[in-house]
């Protein structure tokens, strides 16, 4: 290192003499420069003391690669990572202030335990004591709640301990609530999970469709990885199908604007266009595609065969008139749209996530947009995919590919599958049988049993949150975070501030935050990442993988079976490199071996099933991510994959074929086009509750604010909550600019200052409310109904009135 | 230069020095003859007030507003002349330029003045002023080329053309409307307690007098007159700023991979 900084002064030194001499010519003189050298007053500050490293960004799903500066055991200071193919260099507002998220001054740095009504300061061996106890009174009334922040090895340890310790499928997270629907509509489609395109798309598609997706605020630098195209001369079109006008709708040819809950009638509007002008592709849905439909009775993740014939036959009442008159969008734009997708010379991005998800038709309107992309064969090739965005920065990682669900095991199984249960027992060693086949309670049941007292069928008792603040984001919150008032209940919340979860805690334990500890992301591209801790976490602050294995080792101290395998060996036994075992579950000693790693190279075991092969742990502390499946080549070197299912890229498909849907629903190699007919919207506006009401997110909040809001440049950009209101809305009801208006839906009421042509410009009758800000938790308005296939409820559409303060409703 | 001449025979060299000569003459000429006999005396400009509002005003030429002596008031035109007067003073440019006073004493005012719209040196700094929430192409009008306007300079971009500029850059006093955002919202984002990486030291000089080199990464930041031009900070600004080549002279003297990472990155 020392050699090389020589050599380099040596040649700048060099370069700077030659340049000098060429200025001496020209007669300038040195008394005119400022003073040579570097000031020594700043010199004691040079920034070449910071060390830097890497590390996937906290926030959203895209998963950016940042460097991080570190000098004296704090976070100085980011960079995006120029090498970095997600992001080039760049990051957004929330990227270049994440490390700012580790010095909020309210950091939680004890353990707090609730007595007499109060939380007071416990130790960390009395905190986990309790924990333990509470467990081992009752395993089956226990529930894991995390999420899509969970690393890689921590929700393998939360989803080992639950699922293989305590023998119960009660755990989930809140992606429940983020992108469900779009995992059954792969698996309803593919028969797998997970986009089988990437981010390349975005630099070779001529047509990107934006399906309810404002990415220019919640994906921007994908969102600029596309526009900036343009700025380099490149044509794209941009269609926004959205509900409200948006900064993603600035740049767009084509705004449309639909009815809340109609993308499926413009979805079929489309593809019924397509099969009338002959303009689908044949040849790929005859060698690649089946049809399918809903059961008659109650909708399934698989669903029943339907012939072509009948498939066109559901769609011909979908004329570009009657989606218009469904869904507000011109005959002339379906039709625009049907050109598009019946051009094969055009390559076509669609893009989604909150909108098409947070839907109760969500896994329908997730599986019209494949059968639209593969009806018309823009599928499989650089340019041509239809992909999912994710909003947390592991929802693939963690959740999904894990499986950290309430039906789900790691690497693509199920628990309700004999041979899958099976397979999970041998792996973790543990005796046949330990997991039960049937699944435990998805977010909403989970949340709506710890709110009602055990009397009256509240079976669940205790509920450890890691990594999420469901007091703020669970939907309908006055009906399913409303523990205390069920009586006998106990939250345990891991976290890092304080939320409107941990408020309502009894035990809230500190949390170690990002670079304070070793982690892995997986992001919405199928790449998995990975990091070193860089810095200590504040106070007692620990990290939650730690947590969870202190638990397991306390529950086994205290006896619990579970947390034996058949051979009597703790569950999470962790090894050195000479086979001894290494007290991690002693905070001190947590760090003398890489735990992530001894958790990760276990969990890799599960991957090859479902063919998303992830490499060893230390290919990823070399790599930028590497997108799955990653495969070993020949000459020991490993490859990643960019598209799957097509034979130029992906080393999974037979030689003689060029797409193969190798996890077909139908075990033919055909992916499945679904059937799906409009269907309006549980609740919908009427004379009581007259407009419409969707939430959402601003750049620059991620979620619920917990971090954002401690950011100072990102709180002082936006600090508080507002509504939007359509200007004709706004003069009817008398309502002026940053007015309070009292906003009422049959669940809550709120206030709220309008603002009238704001960041986003919804329509008449409609308003917008993002939900980063805890002052005003909107999602006690917001309704619980779900999707009954990904059980993810819509937070996008209710029925509210708006009055103003004053009076006079509208 | 001097090695291979030596290897060409003589006679070889004459011609080669023959044509040489007959090519230089020839383009002499050429610009010779292109070029008037002498120039011609400046057209007086009519400088009398319009007859009526709203009449066409004659643009002046740019020798007219250097040389000509200040003029009455025109109340067609009223304001316009202090205007003019700010942009072209009515004392003639100094030409040929000399080097201009760096006042290097006034820079790490101009440091202090940068790091207050930045998180840590590299952050993108935020907005000291409202934006319209949509219509990101709005802040080109003023930010692509930079201007300087009624004692306030709006920078030029540091990095290239870039479209999405909301991505990073938040206004500093709220993207609500005045008045909507609660005093107490407001107030609690002074609770952090992060320290940032101070802007970058002084470029090193090989010896008094050479040109410094750059002290801080380029990335996102290498259009210098963003910070360095005519619009700059004073303090910050070239002494030399007709000169837009910065890297001719001045070398990176901060890698793009920055200094720590391990081996493998």
């Amino acid at each position: 290192m020392a050699t090389s900084l020589e050599r380099r002064t040596f040649l700048k030194t060099t370069a700077l003499a030659a340049a000098a001499s060429a200025a001496a010519a020209r007669g300038w003189t040195p008394a005119q420069a400022a003073p040579a050298g570097v000031d020594p007053a700043v010199a004691a500050r040079n920034p070449a003391g910071v060390q830097w490293n890497k590390a996937p960004c906290r926030f959203c799903g895209t998963g950016c690669h940042v460097q991080v500066g570190v000098e004296n055991g704090r976070v100085v200071a980011i960079a995006g990572d120029q090498l970095a193919e997600v992001n080039k260099g760049l990051l957004c507002v929330k990227g270049y202030h994440v490390g700012l998220s580790l010095y909020g001054k309210d950091r939680l740095t004890q353990p707090l335990l609730r007595k007499n009504g109060v939380q007071v300061p416990v130790s960390w061996e009395e905190a986990i004591d309790v924990i333990a106890r509470r467990i081992q009174k009752n395993p089956k009334g226990f529930a894991f709640y995390g999420s899509g922040q969970w690393t890689i090895p921590e929700g393998y340890a939360a989803l080992k301990f639950t699922k293989g310790g305590l023998g119960s499928n009660h755990i989930d997270p809140n992606a429940r609530l983020c992108m469900a629907s779009a995992v059954t509509g792969f698996l309803s489609t593919y028969g797998v999970d997970e986009p089988a395109g990437c981010y390349d798309d975005l630099d070779k598609a001529d047509v990107v469709m934006l399906w309810g997706n404002n990415p220019a605020e919640m994906h921007p630098v994908l969102f600029s990885r596309l526009i900036d195209r343009r700025t380099r001369g490149e044509k794209i079109t941009l269609v926004d199908l959205t509900t409200r006008r948006t900064r993603s709708s600035d740049h767009a040819q084509h705004v449309l604007l639909f009815k809340p809950q109609t993308d499926l009638a413009v979805a079929n509007g489309v593809m019924r266009e397509l099969l009338k002008r002959g303009t689908w592709d044949k040849a790929f849905v005859d060698k690649h595609v089946a049809f399918r439909q809903d059961t008659a009775d109650k909708p399934t993740l698989d669903g029943r065969a339907m012939d072509f014939a009948a498939f066109r036959a559901a769609l011909e009442p979908y004329t570009p008139e009657h989606v218009e008159q469904l869904s507000g969008v011109n005959a002339a734009d379906i039709r625009m749209l049907a050109d598009l997708f019946g051009n094969p010379k055009l390559r076509i991005v669609s893009l989604w996530c909150m909108g098409m998800n947070q839907h109760t038709r969500g896994t329908a309107i997730n599986r019209l947009v494949h059968a639209l992309h593969l009806l018309s064969g823009h599928f499989g090739t650089p340019g041509n995919a239809p992909t999912s965005l994710t909003g947390q920065p592991s929802a693939c990682g963690t959740v999904r590919e894990v499986g950290t669900l309430a039906h789900a095991l790691p690497g693509g199984r199920v628990v309700a599958n004999d041979k899958h249960r099976a397979e999970t027992e041998a792996i973790w060693n543990v005796p046949a049988g330990r997991i039960p086949a049937k699944p435990g309670y998805h977010t909403v049941q989970l949340w709506e049993k710890f709110s009602t007292p055990a009397d009256k069928g509240g079976d669940i008792d205790t509920v450890w949150v890691q990594v999420t603040n469901p007091g703020q984001t669970l939907p309908n919150l006055g009906k399913l975070f409303q523990h205390r008032k069920a009586g006998g209940k106990f939250l345990i919340v891991s976290d890092v501030y304080p939320t409107a979860t941990t408020r309502e805690a009894d035990l809230v334990l500190p949390s170690a935050l990002w670079v304070e500890k070793n982690g892995m992301f997986g992001n919405s591209e199928r790449r998995t990442q990975q990091w070193f801790k860089m810095v200590d976490p504040p106070g007692q602050a620990r990290d939650d993988c730690w947590q969870t294995i202190a638990v397991a080792k306390r529950l086994f101290d205290l006896g619990f079976a579970g947390m034996r395998d058949k051979d009597g060996r703790f569950l999470f036994r962790v090894t050195d490199a000479k086979g001894a075992e290494v007290p991690a579950w002693k905070w001190e000693r947590y760090y003398d071996v890489n735990v992530d790693k001894a958790l990760f190279e276990e969990y890799r075991k599960f991957t090859p099933y479902k063919h998303k092969h992830l490499a060893p742990y230390d290919e990823y502390v070399k790599a930028r991510g590497l997108r799955w499946p990653v495969v070993q080549q020949k000459n020991g070197t490993w490859r990643e994959t960019r598209w799957r299912f097509s034979r130029f890229d992906d080393p999974f498909v037979s030689p003689d074929r060029e797409v193969q849907f190798y996890h077909s629903l139908t075990k033919d190699d055909r992916a499945q086009v679904w059937f799906h007919p409009y269907e309006p919207p549980p609740e919908s506006p009427d004379a009581q509750f007259p407009l419409w009401l969707c939430t959402g997110r601003v750049i620059e909040h991620w979620h619920s604010g917990t971090l954002t809001m401690r950011i100072p440049q990102l709180r002082r950009a936006m600090p508080q909550a507002y509504v939007e209101v359509n200007r004709e809305d706004a003069a009817r009801l008398g309502i002026g600019q940053g007015e309070v208006v009292v906003l009422e839906t049959r669940r809550g009421r709120l206030e709220l200052p309008a603002w009238i042509d704001g960041r986003g410009r919804p329509p008449q009758g409609s308003v917008f409310v993002p939900f980063f800000d805890e002052k005003v938790a909107i999602n006690q308005l917001t309704l619980d109904a779900h999707d009954p296939i990904s059980k993810q409820p819509d937070y996008k559409k209710c029925a509210v009135r708006l009055t103003k303060k004053a009076g006079g409703a509208a | 230069m001097t090695v291979s001449e030596a290897a060409v025979p003589p006679v070889r060299r004459a011609l080669q020095v023959g044509v040489a000569v007959a090519l230089s003459a020839s383009v002499v000429g050429f610009f010779a003859g292109i070029r008037p006999d002498e120039v011609p005396a400046a057209v007086a400009l009519s400088r009398a007030s319009p007859a009526a509002a709203g009449a066409v005003r004659p643009a002046p030429s740019y020798t007219d507003l250097r040389t000509r002596p200040a003029r009455a008031p025109d109340p067609a035109t009223a304001g316009v002349p202090a205007i003019e007067a700010q942009a072209f003073p009515a004392a003639p440019l100094p030409l040929p330029p000399q080097v201009l006073d760096p006042q290097p004493d006034r820079r790490a005012e101009a440091v202090a003045l940068r790091a207050k719209l930045r998180a840590y040196d590299g952050a993108p700094p935020v907005v000291p002023h409202p934006v319209r929430q949509q219509g990101d192409l709005d802040c080109a009008a003023c930010h692509v080329q930079g201007i300087a306007i009624g004692g306030r300079q709006l920078p030029r971009i540091s990095h290239g053309f870039l479209t999405n500029c909301t991505q990073c850059h938040v206004p500093a006093d709220g993207a609500l409307p005045p008045g909507m955002a609660s005093p107490e919202q407001v107030a609690g984002a002074d609770g952090n307690t992060f320290v940032g990486s101070v802007g970058p030291v002084l470029g090193q000089r090989a010896w008094p007098g050479a040109p410094p080199t750059i002290p801080h990464p380029t990335h996102m930041r290498g259009e210098c007159l963003s910070c360095h031009g005519p619009d700059g900070k004073v303090g910050m600004r070239s002494s030399h700023p007709w000169r837009i080549s910065c890297r001719q002279c001045h070398a990176e003297g901060v890698d793009a991979r920055p200094e720590g990472l391990p081996p493998w990155m």
